[in-house]
């Protein structure tokens, strides 16, 4: 079995810190790690290779240091393959572009049997990527899981979503999506770290990949502040207590709660 | 001009037809029958498919035989599923997509949207065609027009994956469908202490929930309200002993008001309440359900 | 020259942050509560491959460096500050690694896959009732007969004489006795592996106490008295009467790791106190940070973590140079001052940390809820002593600097 989990570089959305004066993020402080969803995506493949046969190879686009970091990562986890698509600002790629550059690589690499991927990720939570490829690949799609199982045979995954519980089942060739709920990726040990060190990162050239690449426009990131009455009650006294009792009381009154 | 929308829930129906106030004739794509049936009235065309149920392999069926090209906007919920349609809308048309849409000036052709999880917002210029995931709010629309609803379905076939959908179990009333919900975060020093805040939810007839440590980590509640969990708007939320922390506050801020009790003033919850009482929940939440019999009882 | 961890040391730091987040962390007050650590923390740390990591692969260790070893002690102490879990890693590491330096193959594969494993302790056994520093007056004597060494004496403030008995497989000691004679004196001490308890059963003779200590309870400390106990030829460390040299070689192998301990408790002290001081507000909303008094402290304790830091990582440095290299010119004597150094400057600064963290609390920091106490009372056992008294620090210094010749009365 063959699998494709690509993978992206995301803020540590953990460590945001807006510069006081411009409301911009200050993105040198902020660090970089794979997104949550996309560790537990691999820890997901790496699982199926544990238990049944298979290869699993990691893909992502960028160029820095934290990059091949992510994917020498990878490797200690126990990935066979990775690929870094070289360029600069991933980024401001429009996510259908990054879509249309890994059904470029499924193409030229694959075909693979299954992409396991992060349902989200961490800075930007679009979750648009998985129904790109599905709808590039004409793979269907277990969208969101929060429990995968394999049989061997079939996949069964279920998802909270808002209105309730899906249970999908279905047979590769397909495309999961995992949630960070769905598993605790392993920790590398001292061995698996020092293997991974002789592992090749294979740089590839993003031309190859996609003729022509966008720019997102983006105009200004900054915090966002939700609009809110901040009515604020310090307890101090006994009398501030009875209060913000009142405060609470009127407050249900006015929406006809009590 | 013409607009797509995409709903899987007419909860969210007012939160898209206001595009009809940008000159925007509304056409409408569902996988639920029932949905398609109960909002026809609203839109001028109604596409939904020969298969109910979410399988993404049909969804994209029912997509392909629409003519994606009449619409310079396409709209789907800021939901999981709205964010999955979204992509695969993306994928066969190559037009770009923007999630979590906050606020949106068609004729600027700027829009801002979430990032960070919440955390920050992007202001971004995009072009037509575009697709949008919109949160509540952006488009909402008090009283939609009526249009012809000309029903159109697509006979899907069958798909290659089996699907099944159980509404979530609660255990008492659900707290994404409650007028009040009573949240508690990690001020609680045990199980039993929430009992205060089923009681509480009791009184007020509406639901409680948890931050996700609560849930996941202590076991303390089958679910908890958050971005990978509940997502509610209730007309009142009020939450104790949570410092509110941005994947809570993804999950709540729907909600019409907020009121939060913590002890620690500098508790980022503060700032996203529209009341507030730096305390301990220990005192305020015991007297506040006994003020509530109190006037339960005149 | 490079002050840089290497990509590989980088990742291993991280995965031990990871495992420690996840499973020592939520653990380490209770730890420190029950004086007990739980036999399922034990053996996840052994799944993680933490307690072989300077051991060769061919004992079923990692095989990495001691500068790996220090990096993870560092990291399993800023999770467990009250530090009993991060002194029974660097046992279970330094100490088998001596044995794997000096003792026989038949004992280091005997030994040393159980230690990894988890299910066996192996620490050191030197002190005794009458003193700890003066290694060379020891009175535990190994006598040989028909072949089997008979040891009688007395050990006291032994780390692990509980675990010891309660681990399935067991363990023991790398322990110091006289032989030939009980005169005072380096050259007649044979250093030994007694394992009082192995394969699961424990062996007749051995009579072990354990004490109330006043921290770091995680990790028992207590006594025992041999009394005709019986250990194999196999089982003797290195050259007959040249344990002293060996036993002083495997101090400062542990040394190191102490000073790495120290130097992670110490800095989750330091960051614990950080947040403290940004959001507690005084005489009219101010923050404590505010005050120049308090960043002039901070600024000063910060620099000496740091340079007990660097102290640190250098003598590990040195400690691969000789030990793991074999690099030509390097010599095991030539850790003795940098270890010096380490030793006596971590604990020393912890407990200086410690103390002014405390106060910077406030009364809130005499409370038990603030845990702050329990990294000072588990630090400060070191600046007290354990695997080398302060003050001899200072001697083996002073000696180095001035010349033997000149330091005698």
């Amino acid at each position: 079995m063959k699998i494709l989990v690509p993978i992206k570089l995301s803020l540590d959305t953990s460590q945001i810190k807006f510069d006081e004066s411009t409301g911009e993020p200050i993105y040198e402080a902020i660090p970089k790690k794979i997104s949550d969803a996309d560790k537990c995506a691999i820890e997901e493949a790496l699982k199926i290779k544990d238990k049944y046969q298979g290869a699993v190879t990691v893909v992502t686009i960028g160029s820095t240091k934290d990059h091949y970091r992510m994917l020498r990562d990878a490797y200690a986890m126990g990935v066979d393959e990775a690929y870094l698509i070289k360029y600069d600002s991933p980024e401001y790629i429009p996510a259908n572009q990054v879509a249309n550059i890994i059904k470029s690589f499924f193409e030229k690499h694959g075909p693979y049997d299954v992409i396991l991927m992060g349902q989200w990720s961490n800075d930007t939570h679009s979750s648009s990527l998985q129904g790109m490829l599905s709808s590039l690949l004409n793979y269907p799609l277990m969208p969101n899981v929060d429990k995968l199982d394999f049989d061997g045979t079939f996949f069964i995954g279920s998802s909270n979503m808002e209105d309730g519980t899906y249970t999908f089942k279905a047979k590769p060739p397909l495309i999961i999506s995992v949630s960070t709920e769905a598993n605790l990726p392993r920790i590398p040990t001292l061995k698996d770290i020092l293997r991974a060190k002789k592992m090749p990162i294979n740089e590839l050239n993003i031309s190859d990949y996609i003729e022509s690449i966008g720019k997102l426009d983006i105009v200004k990131v900054s915090r966002y502040v939700v609009e809110r009455l901040r009515n604020i009650i310090k307890i101090e006294s006994e009398d501030d207590v009875a209060k913000a009792i009142d405060m609470i009381v009127n407050v249900l009154k006015g929406e006809g709660l009590i | 001009m013409n607009a797509l929308i995409y709903l899987d829930d007419s909860n969210w129906a007012n939160d898209a037809l206001g595009i009809v106030e940008y000159g925007y004739t509304p056409d409408l794509v569902t996988h639920d029958v029932r949905i398609g049936e109960s909002l026809k009235s609203y839109f001028h065309k109604v596409y939904y498919s020969s298969k109910d149920g979410f399988h993404t392999d049909l969804i994209i069926k029912l997509f392909k035989s629409i003519d994606l090209n009449e619409y310079k906007v396409i709209i789907t919920p800021s939901t999981q599923k709205g964010r999955i349609i979204a992509g695969i809308v993306s994928g066969l048309t190559g037009y770009t997509v923007y999630s979590d849409v906050v606020s949106i000036d068609f004729n600027g052709n700027t829009l801002e949207r979430l990032v960070y999880g919440g955390l920050g917002k992007a202001q971004i210029k995009f072009e037509y065609p575009v697709i949008i995931t919109i949160t509540k709010g952006v488009l909402k629309i008090d009283s939609p027009k009526t249009y012809e609803g000309h029903v159109e379905v697509v006979d899907v076939g069958e798909s290659v994956m089996e699907v099944e959908y159980s509404v979530r179990e609660a255990v008492g009333v659900d707290p994404t469908k409650a007028d009040v919900v009573v949240g508690a975060g990690r001020g609680f020093k045990s199980r039993e202490d929430l009992n205060m805040v089923e009681e509480l939810s009791n009184e007020l007839n509406g639901a409680w929930s948890v931050t996700r440590p609560l849930s996941a980590d202590y076991g303390w509640c089958s679910h908890w309200i958050g971005i990978s969990g509940l997502i509610i708007n209730p007309k009142v939320y009020i939450v104790f002993g949570s410092s509110g922390q941005p994947h809570h506050m993804l999950g709540a801020r729907g909600s019409k008001v907020i009121i939060a009790v913590n002890k620690d003033e500098s508790a980022p919850i503060f700032q996203e309440c529209d009341y507030g009482v730096v305390g301990d929940l220990y005192t305020i939440l015991p007297k506040l359900i006994e003020k509530i019999r109190e006037l339960k009882k005149l | 020259m490079n002050f840089e961890f290497s990509e590989e040391e980088e990742m291993f730091r991280d995965s031990v942050r990871e495992f420690s987040e996840r499973y020592i962390q939520p653990k380490w007050v209770e730890v420190d509560e029950s004086n007990k650590i739980p036999y399922d923390l034990i053996k996840k740390m052994a799944d993680q491959g933490l307690f072989g990591i300077p051991i060769s692969e061919e004992y079923g260790g990692m095989g990495g460096t001691y500068v790996m070893t220090a990096i993870a002690v560092e990291e399993v102490a800023y999770y467990d500050p009250a530090v009993a879990i991060a002194v029974y890693l660097l046992l279970n590491n330094g100490w088998p690694y001596a044995l794997e330096l000096f003792g026989s193959e038949e004992a280091k594969s005997e030994i040393l896959p159980k230690v990894v494993s988890g299910e066996a302790f192996f620490g050191i056994a030197s002190t005794e009732p009458q003193g700890g520093s003066d290694v060379a007056g020891i009175k535990t004597f190994a006598e040989k007969k028909d072949g089997v060494w008979i040891l009688n004496g007395e050990k006291s403030y032994i780390s692990g004489v509980r675990e010891v008995t309660e681990l399935p497989m067991g363990g023991g000691w790398f322990l110091v006795a006289k032989t030939g004679s009980l005169e005072w004196g380096h050259r007649n001490i044979t250093a030994f592996a007694v394992l009082p308890k192995w394969n699961g059963k424990l062996k007749d003779g051995f009579k072990p106490t354990i004490y109330e200590e006043i921290g770091r309870g995680g990790l028992s400390t207590g006594g025992f008295i041999l009394e005709n106990f019986e250990v194999e030829d196999k089982y003797v460390i290195g050259e007959l009467n040249k344990g002293f040299y060996h036993v002083m070689e495997g101090f400062n192998l542990a040394r190191i790791l102490v000073a790495a301990a120290c130097v992670g408790s110490a800095r989750w002290a330091l960051d614990t106190a950080m947040e403290w001081l940004r959001n507690r507000k005084l005489f009219q909303d101010r923050r404590l940070s505010s005050f120049q008094g308090i960043q002039f402290k901070l600024a000063e304790l910060y620099a000496d973590l740091e340079a007990a830091r660097l102290f640190t990582y250098k003598a590990a440095w040195l400690a691969d140079k000789i030990y793991k290299e074999k690099a030509e010119g390097y010599n095991p004597k030539d850790l003795n001052i940098p270890v010096a150094l380490a030793k006596m400057k971590a604990p020393e600064t912890a407990t200086r940390i410690y103390e002014e963290v405390l106060k910077w609390h406030g009364a809130y920091g005499y409370t038990k809820e603030s845990n702050v106490y329990r990294g000072w009372i588990g630090t400060f056992s070191y600046t007290i002593g354990a695997e080398g008294a302060q003050n001899i620090m200072r001697i083996i210094i002073a000696r180095d600097l001035l010349g033997r010749e000149y330091v005698r009365g």
